[in-house]
């Protein structure tokens, strides 16, 4: 922002200004209760309905009206993130309550949100902040009132950060962390980043009640941009960095060079999250003085240094970019990087002993004279491959084959497009500097499959693996590596994935076997009761053992869909009441470790939960009355309940019943 | 309103020149050059710890200091080298310097010949911090707080952002490690943006990536309903920044002038939407649909501005549609867009804020414009007939015989600015290379530049000739019997007109010393050269230069085009001081001199120190 010139930042305010005013309606004064805004409601509609929901949206604990506040009624399951058919928005009158007149009949997900970040936003009957609500159920005529929402008010946290002489650090980077269940492991995600001040003063605030660690690292002197993340609650969070070692860097007198880097400091002054003391946030507070030193946090540092070829040309790997990947996931990934220079040598600086993967990516080149199209392939996480990020179809090998009689693609197109390329190397790091080491970067693999549907359903026109996807992710997956491959299943069912750089992956199969994600897809007819039964390459059990592309696969990767098995039943207490919103998982009884198995969902207004799309096989099936959303892929968690779960058999294509005893919640 | 499923992916990729730093191979002369010294507070000569010493020129070296504040280079490869001194807290230093920000002195390292007891000097920074809030008091949160200082964007006197500090939940910020200087304070609300925001790091020089590299962000956010982010202001309001004290106009912002070490406190501004209007009107004079260009979407549009604009009724537009623009008078104020219909002309831009302003559109290379005032109301039924441009031919050539190694000057691009300037306007209007025409050329005035000899300014430094056209300068432009390159060009088409442009090779030579009141040769003090006439101030980019004095107080300055200048010489100034009109104007301790072609000219300029 430093060379922002002053009347480019003013347009950009102007232009966003008026953009963001069109966009959001619900920015007005406090409305009378139950007026409609403009905007609102999105679809015409052919005839108005005549059922109605009301209530108020109270703050938590004081049960004080909120006024102003926005209540967003949509006409869909709570779970379901698909466009719904029907939205309205109202503002809380004075007395903090809402009105939905003429209402049709069906399914209504309700929600209610405060500007700013004064409140965590509600939903009905939800379970803590991060779950979701229940949907109501609406027959024609029928009348809702008394919906209450609850608001949690936001707290925050503030400290001091230091460094060894006690003195303040400035523009260190604070983060406040939270704990998810993801791939089988606790893991600490980051939901905000602020800086301290010149006093080494931190806060946060707008955080939602709940558990939180914090950690610190100084930020680089020489950085000129610096991260600020506040998110409002409920919008953001899961929050993932990958970040430069700061390398300090001392001449003795005697000319010797000593480098140091920061490690990330946790609350309680430890190097290790799970030793960190955990903030506990009740809704409301300010928490004061959570102080932390950085003087055990400079460690001594080293270098890697070497040349990189790129095997395809034999030349240098001149610009390649090479980067340090730790091997086991973290939220903030410290990674020495660098690029090569004109002659491929590289010179890593900021290492700490340690195992690690080397990593070393060339991006393709078209060849000159053509327009550049980088070959570089999707983001991380599912995200839709950018246009035009496909190599040239000359050099796609998943490109159909020319017709015959054709000329062969190379000699039509003049010469060849360099092909993107990389290297991986495993190094273990002592506490030295690690001279000449040679990397080959060589082109990708080309991982070619098929999707096969067991006993596809007769009315299947053999579009079954439509909207289907192939999706690899780098195991571990760490924030700022190159993105992994990722295809669409064509409705033959075959895919291919072009330039498939060597590597760890984990395989998934959007929508029916996905990444870490909220919420739930929405599966075709044909999909909603299949599951993936197996992935293999060869004689590897991909589902099992992941995918290691050490050589150019040699057999197709194969996917088969299987059908699977259905259970629903109520969800009951000890006084045999139904539970609305429990949480239901079914758990694997042996075969923990295979997370696809692993299913959940909620019971709905009368405690009924249904699952469907359940791999056959012996699982326990748990409820509980409030629990952190995965925390049953632990298995110390598991061994606590265990004997509390029900056995449930899955056989495909039954449907099974199971009444559930609920786990109450922990007061 | 729809609900945000699945995966937000940030990327912020940093893609630093990070191989920028030659590698450090171990190459030892057989006698190398060595460096030491200590960094100390500048206040009290203490030494410090904790200072990040940066030795910059054959090779680039960095070293920490410890309790003693000192550095040790023991083995350098001989050369000239700057020497620059940063800790948090502290303002960056250069050795040699007399003042924060002012011009340093090269260290030059021999084989053999260890420099020792070199001397760096930290001034401490300074905090500005205040609290903003609304019309009733309540804290502003999120709002975002700008220190800026004095810069030239388009030849105009602007602001440009230094700092940026966004106020917490309790409306409070804090802008700190402010180099000692004179500041400016803006607020604005924005919509809250869930992510990825970024503050500078005033410790950060600029273009300086050395330690940085890849960085990158990714984030799963939780799929919500719509989530009210917008700043709360009512539909025909909106907000604009606010500059401390109390005043939307930027002109009448308060200087924060900083002393090292201090905390200016209580610099607090109360924020508050704006009302605003509709400006409703037609093109006329419209050309034929036919006539349009039929690349892209077929749309007469804007070319994209130097920032911010770069739409061109894309998605969502309406193919056919000519984008005009309401551009403000001051530099200020905001940039309005809107689109015009292409059949009959018409066009509405919903929410612009009192003020004056250009009505501005550009078609077919044509630009046209209309002045509008805003004052407490919408405005209806503006008329602006399109303007048809007329070409104007050109001819560049050399005086004399074409040295060897310089370019033809065929090479050189002529490129006409309307003046005065608007801000974020397309800043060239028209512009041809070498002898070409210039084509679509409408009546008025003008200023001319010859890149890269004569080139616009757009910060706070000299745009100086690359090397290969080092020696060459404008000589002369004409029109007519008129003086383009001093007095601008007042365009007029007439038959027969020609656009003279002559190129000289033989430049002057400016050297002299500083000398202060006890007539004593002063080291480290800025030198800068000015047109004398305040008229080709503003055009004469090429005859701005600035300069320091060397250890002995000695400076030249070559290259000159030959003309009248006004040299003046610094101390313990900000950078930017000699930027503002007012202080030229104020300042009769410049001397004139007179620059001729092939001759060396010396002066003695008399030092200009603040404390007097």
């Amino acid at each position: 922002m430093l060379k922002f010139s002053i009347s480019t930042v003013l347009s950009i305010v102007a232009l966003t200004g008026i953009v963001l005013l069109a966009q959001n309606p619900l920015q007005n004064a406090p409305q009378p209760l139950g007026e409609r805004l403009p905007g609102a409601p999105q679809l015409q509609q052919q005839s108005q309905g005549t059922a109605s929901i009301s209530g108020t949206v109270v703050e938590m604990g004081s049960n004080v009206p909120i006024p102003g506040a926005s209540v967003e009624l949509r006409r869909i399951d709570c779970n379901n993130f698909s466009n719904p058919p029907e939205v309205f928005n109202v503002k809380t009158g004075p007395d903090g309550k809402f009105n939905f007149p003429n209402l049709h009949a069906g399914g209504w997900c309700i929600v209610a949100t405060a500007a700013g970040g004064k409140f965590t936003p509600a939903e009905y009957l939800q379970r803590g902040y991060k779950g979701r609500g229940v949907t109501i159920p609406l027959a024609d005529g029928e009348k809702m009132p008394g919906v209450t929402l609850t608001m949690a008010p936001t707290s925050a946290i503030s400290g001091h950060i230091t460094d060894r002489d006690g003195e303040p650090v400035g523009h260190a980077r604070v983060q406040a962390m939270e704990l998810y269940y993801e791939n089988g492991e606790r893991r600490l995600y980051i939901l905000q980043v602020v800086q301290t001040n010149d006093l080494g003063e931190y806060r946060f605030y707008w955080l939602p009640p709940g558990r939180y660690f914090i950690a610190a690292i100084p930020d680089d002197i020489l950085r000129q941009n610096v991260a600020f993340s506040i998110p409002p609650p409920g919008e953001g969070g899961h929050r993932e960095d990958q970040l430069s070692p700061n390398v300090m860097r001392r001449i003795a007198q005697s000319g010797e060079v000593i480098e140091e880097t920061y490690l990330p400091m946790y609350y309680g002054d430890v190097t290790e999250a799970q030793r960190s003391t955990p903030i506990d946030l009740r809704p409301g507070t300010s928490v004061t003085g959570m102080n932390i030193s950085l003087r055990n946090a400079r460690v001594r540092s080293w270098h890697i240094r070497g040349t990189a070829v790129n095997g395809a040309t034999g030349m240098p790997a001149a610009g390649a970019q090479l980067r340090l990947m730790p091997r086991i996931w973290t939220a903030t990934v410290i990674m020495p990087n660098v690029q090569a220079d004109a002659e491929g040598r590289f010179d890593l600086k900021g290492v700490l002993p340690g195992s690690y993967i080397l990593y070393a990516n060339q991006a393709g080149m078209a060849p000159p004279g053509t327009p550049v199209a980088p070959a570089t392939p999707a983001g991380p996480r599912g995200s839709p491959p950018t246009p035009g990020a496909n190599p040239p179809a000359a050099s796609n090998p998943c490109a159909p084959p020319p017709p015959a009689g054709a000329p062969p693609a190379a000699a039509a197109a003049g010469p060849s497009p360099i092909l993107p390329v990389a290297a991986r190397v495993p190094l273990d790091i002592g506490n030295s500097n690690v001279e000449n080491v040679s990397l080959t970067l060589t082109p990708g693999y080309t991982l070619m499959g098929k999707v096969a549907m067991e006993n596809p359903p007769a009315t299947t026109d053999g579009s079954g693996p439509r909207g289907m996807r192939i999706t690899l992710t780098h195991d571990p997956d760490l924030v700022g590596l190159p993105g992994a491959p990722q295809g669409a299943v064509q409705t033959n069912g075959t895919f291919c994935l072009a330039n498939v750089a060597q590597g760890d992956y984990r395989v998934y199969v959007p929508p029916l076997l996905n990444t870490f994600q909220w919420g739930t897809s929405s599966l075709s007819p044909l999909l909603q009761n299949a599951y993936i039964k197996s992935i293999r390459l060869g004689g590897v059990d991909v589902l099992t053992d992941g995918l290691r592309l050490n050589v150019a696969p040699q057999e197709p990767l194969e996917v088969v869909i299987g059908t699977g098995a259905k259970l629903s039943g109520t969800v009951i207490n000890e006084k045999r009441e139904s539970v609305v919103n429990a949480t239901i998982a079914l758990v694997p009884t042996s075969t923990r470790a295979r997370l696809d198995l692993y299913r959940t969902t909620t019971s709905d207004h009368g405690g009924r939960y249904n699952m469907q799309g359940i791999p056959p096989g012996s699982y326990r099936a748990f409820a509980w009355e409030n629990v952190e959303r995965d925390a049953w892929q632990d298995p110390e968690f598991l061994t606590l309940i265990e004997g509390r779960g029900t056995t449930v058999q899955a056989t495909e294509g039954i449907q099974a019943d199971a009444d559930l005893i609920v786990i109450p919640a922990v007061k | 309103m729809k609900p945000r499923l699945g995966i937000a992916l940030l990327a912020m990729l940093a893609q630093a020149a990070v191989s920028s730093q030659p590698l450090q191979t171990p190459t030892v002369p057989a006698q190398p050059a060595s460096l030491e010294g200590t960094a100390m507070l500048q206040s009290n000569n203490q030494p410090l710890s904790k200072v990040y010493i940066d030795l910059r020129g054959t090779t680039w070296l960095s070293t920490t200091t410890e309790e003693d504040g000192k550095f040790y280079f023991p083995n350098v490869q001989p050369g000239q080298y700057h020497l620059y001194a940063r800790r948090e807290g502290y303002a960056l230093a250069e050795y040699g310097q007399r003042w924060t920000g002012g011009p340093g002195q090269l260290i030059t390292l021999t084989a053999g010949q260890p420099v020792t007891n070199v001397q760096i000097g930290l001034a401490l920074t300074a905090v500005i911090s205040g609290r903003i809030s609304d019309l009733n008091g309540n804290p502003v949160t999120g709002a975002r707080v700008r220190a800026m200082k004095t810069s030239i964007q388009e030849n105009r006197r602007t602001l440009r952002v230094f700092q940026e500090a966004i106020t917490n939940e309790l409306g409070e910020y804090r802008l700190f490690w402010m180099a000692p200087g004179r500041y400016y304070v803006s607020a604005i609300v924005q919509p809250w943006q869930v992510n990825s925001q970024v503050v500078n790091n005033p410790s950060a020089p600029v273009g300086d990536t050395s330690n940085a590299g890849l960085s990158t962000s990714r984030s799963v956010s939780r799929p919500e309903t719509t989530k009210p982010l917008g700043t709360g202001a009512a539909d025909d309001e909106i907000y604009i920044p606010i500059y401390f004290p109390r005043s939307i106009d930027g002109e009448e912002g308060a200087p924060i002038d900083l002393q090292p070490g201090m905390e200016f406190r209580n610099v607090d501004i109360t924020v508050a939407p704006v009302r605003t209007f509709h400006v409703r009107g037609r093109l006329t004079n419209l050309p034929s649909p036919a006539a349009a260009p039929q690349g892209g979407a077929g749309a007469p549009s804007l070319p994209p501005a130097g920032g911010g604009f770069g739409g061109r009724g894309g998605a969502g537009g309406a193919a056919g549609n000519i984008q005009v623009r309401l551009t403000p008078n001051n530099w200020f104020g905001s940039v309005y867009n809107a689109s015009a219909n292409a059949t009959t002309g018409e066009f509405d831009f919903p929410k612009v804020v009192t003020g004056g302003y250009t009505l501005y559109t550009f078609i077919d290379g044509t630009t046209t414009r209309m002045p509008v005032e805003i004052r407490n109301g919408d405005i209806d039924g503006l008329t602006m007939p399109l303007v048809t441009g007329v070409s104007l031919p050109v001819k560049i050539s050399l005086e004399g015989e074409q040295p060897k190694n310089l370019p033809d000057v065929s090479s050189l691009q002529i490129m006409l600015y309307r003046d005065p300037t608007l801000i974020n306007a397309p800043a060239m209007n028209a512009s041809a290379r070498g002898s070409a025409p210039i084509p679509n050329l409408s009546p008025g005035n003008y200023r001319i530049y010859v890149t890269p000899l004569l080139t616009p300014i757009t910060g706070t430094d000299p745009v100086n000739p690359p090397a290969n056209w080092q020696g060459a300068y404008v000589k002369s432009i004409r029109l007519d019997d008129a003086d383009v390159l001093n007095g601008g060009l007042h365009y007029e088409p007439k038959p027969d007109q020609l656009l003279d442009v002559v190129i000289g090779t033989n430049p002057g030579i400016l050297e002299g010393q500083v000398l202060n009141d006890q007539q004593q040769a002063i080291p480290s003090a800025a030198v800068v050269l000015f047109a004398e006439s305040s008229a080709a101030r503003i055009t004469r980019t090429d005859m701005f230069r600035v300069s320091s004095t060397d250890r002995s107080g000695k400076f030249q300055i070559k290259g000159l085009p030959p003309g009248d200048y006004k040299v003046f010489a610094w101390e313990g100034l900000d950078k930017d001081a000699w930027l503002d009109p007012d202080f030229v104007r104020n300042e009769s301790r410049g001397q004139s001199v007179h620059i001729e072609e092939g001759r060396t000219q010396g002066v003695d300029v008399p030092l200009i120190s603040p404390n007097r």
